[in-house]
């Protein structure tokens, strides 16, 4: 028995000192990968919008209905906290290291050449900490399911749906409806507006909310997190579901704070929700039906 | 040493020389990459007005010559930190709205906040064969900036802005 149980001692020893050391590779490689990641760091790159409907399209537009998309948007903690000890040592590790080169760098080139040295001794010191600092997975989970429970995806999407009506209404002389929650959906599973010719509706604005997220960033142990909130508007003729126009836009917040700041205050995470969805309506307003570009120099 | 001088002077040069923007271009405060500091917590804010004569060069025969009913929709949002980092500051808060302004300039009515930095942007609003339409929010343009920053960037809201900062 005492030998078994020496035995399951070792063992688990061994797995111990196998995640160590499996966390350490992984350390290394991530270092590797920022190091290149920090040489691109200026090349951020982001998708343009496409030229807003032209005058001409917008004529035809008449009545228009605006429709939900068919799926509810996921909500989720994109590079969230680091999950546990071992993930935390790794983040710190790196942390570490980085702000030793970055602190030797700014001292020169003699600096540089000396925090080289210091590089380990950076690392063990962020490993040490990011592991001591991290909280533990189960923890960050309870966290996420709780975050995830305060917010109800269809309601952020039904809202953006009523705020773009609202603020079309508002902007323009167009006529808006909202179409019933439950988009019209053809056999095919397909969205199929077709029957809404009867009732005078020339146009269907499709609006689906595709992605609610935090971010914040893979290398923090505790990052800030950022309300993201990514929404793909469709406008369809509704004589034959032909698509017109198709747009995609990602609402970034500005003011970040750590998973427990957003728990502590759910208000706060409504309150930028809202703000989210006031900022993308009237932004597809803007594109859809009121922005002119102005002319380019050399085009007659 | 006369190279290093001539490099030393056309950088302060190119700090000193008000940037590139898109849409109608601020005439008061001038945007340079460091917001202005003003004088008054009610400043007058003056801008280019639409159409432009480049608008009219450049839409011979256009749509620019239909356009009527030309007035002006003036926003100002409290400045604050981007916590990204990859911007001084952000948007946070609209503070100061006025649409269908009749003319390229419009005083402040009421006081802003002392020592904050405020971002700002106006849009012509106009007529279009019967039809309400606007151009874009103006915002500034940087060397080198990166495509997030693009006035036709899928990302919002826009860290670019037009900035000046309160006494």
């Amino acid at each position: 028995m005492v030998r078994a149980a020496v035995r399951r001692r070792n063992f688990l020893g061994l797995r111990v000192l196998s995640d160590a050391r499996s966390e350490l590779r992984r350390a290394g490689v991530l270092l590797v990968a920022a190091a290149v990641l920090t040489g691109c760091a200026g090349q951020k790159t982001s998708p343009l919008l496409p030229p807003p409907p032209s005058e001409r399209l917008r004529l035809g537009f008449g009545k228009v209905a605006v429709a939900s998309g068919r799926f509810p948007p996921t909500f989720d903690i994109v590079d969230g906290p680091a999950k546990g000890a071992g993930q935390g040592a790794v983040r710190g590790a790196l942390l570490g290291a980085a702000y030793t080169m970055g602190g030797g760098a700014l001292a020169g080139p003699i600096g540089l050449v000396a925090s080289t040295f210091l590089l380990p001794v950076g690392a063990v010191g962020g490993g040490i900490v990011g592991g001591v600092t991290a909280e533990s997975a189960a923890k960050v989970e309870e966290r996420v399911a709780a975050l995830s429970r305060s917010l109800s995806p269809r309601k952020i999407q039904n809202d953006l749906v009523n705020r773009v009506a609202g603020t079309g209404r508002e902007q323009t002389s167009g006529t808006f409806t909202v179409l019933a929650e439950r988009t019209m959906v053809n056999l095919n599973g397909r969205a199929d507006y077709r029957s809404l010719v009867e009732d005078g509706t020339r146009t269907v604005l499709e609006i689906s909310v595709v992605e609610l997220a935090l971010r914040g960033r893979a290398a923090e142990v505790d990052p800030s997190l950022n309300l993201a909130m990514t929404v793909k508007t469709r406008l369809l003729r509704t004589a034959d579901d032909a698509e017109l126009y198709r747009n995609s836009l990602t609402y970034s917040g500005g003011r970040g704070r750590t998973l427990a700041e957003w728990l502590d205050d759910e208000e706060l995470l409504r309150v930028e929700v809202d703000r989210a969805t006031e900022v993308v309506a009237e932004k597809i307003v803007d594109e859809v039906f009121l922005v002119v570009p102005f002319p380019r120099p050399g085009k007659h | 040493m006369r190279g290093l001088v001539a490099v030393v002077f056309l950088s302060l040069a190119a700090c000193a020389a008000p940037l590139e923007v898109a849409g109608l271009r601020p005439l008061s405060p001038e945007p340079f990459s460091r917001p202005p500091k003003l004088e008054s917590l009610q400043p007058e804010l003056r801008w280019e007005r639409f159409p432009r004569p480049m608008d009219l060069k450049d839409d011979r025969g256009g749509w620019v010559s239909r356009v009527r009913h030309v007035t002006y929709d003036l926003r100002i949002w409290r400045g604050s930190r981007d916590p990204n980092g990859y911007q001084e500051v952000y948007p946070a808060e609209l503070v100061y709205s006025r649409t269908a302004l009749a003319t390229p300039e419009h005083t402040v009515e009421t006081p802003l906040e002392h020592d904050t930095q405020y971002l700002w942007s106006v849009r012509a609003r106009f007529e279009l064969d019967g039809q309400q339409r606007v151009t874009p929010w103006s915002v500034l343009l940087q060397p080198g900036q990166s495509t997030i920053d693009d006035p036709r960037s899928m990302s919002v809201p826009p860290r670019r802005y037009y900035r000046f900062a309160t006494p």
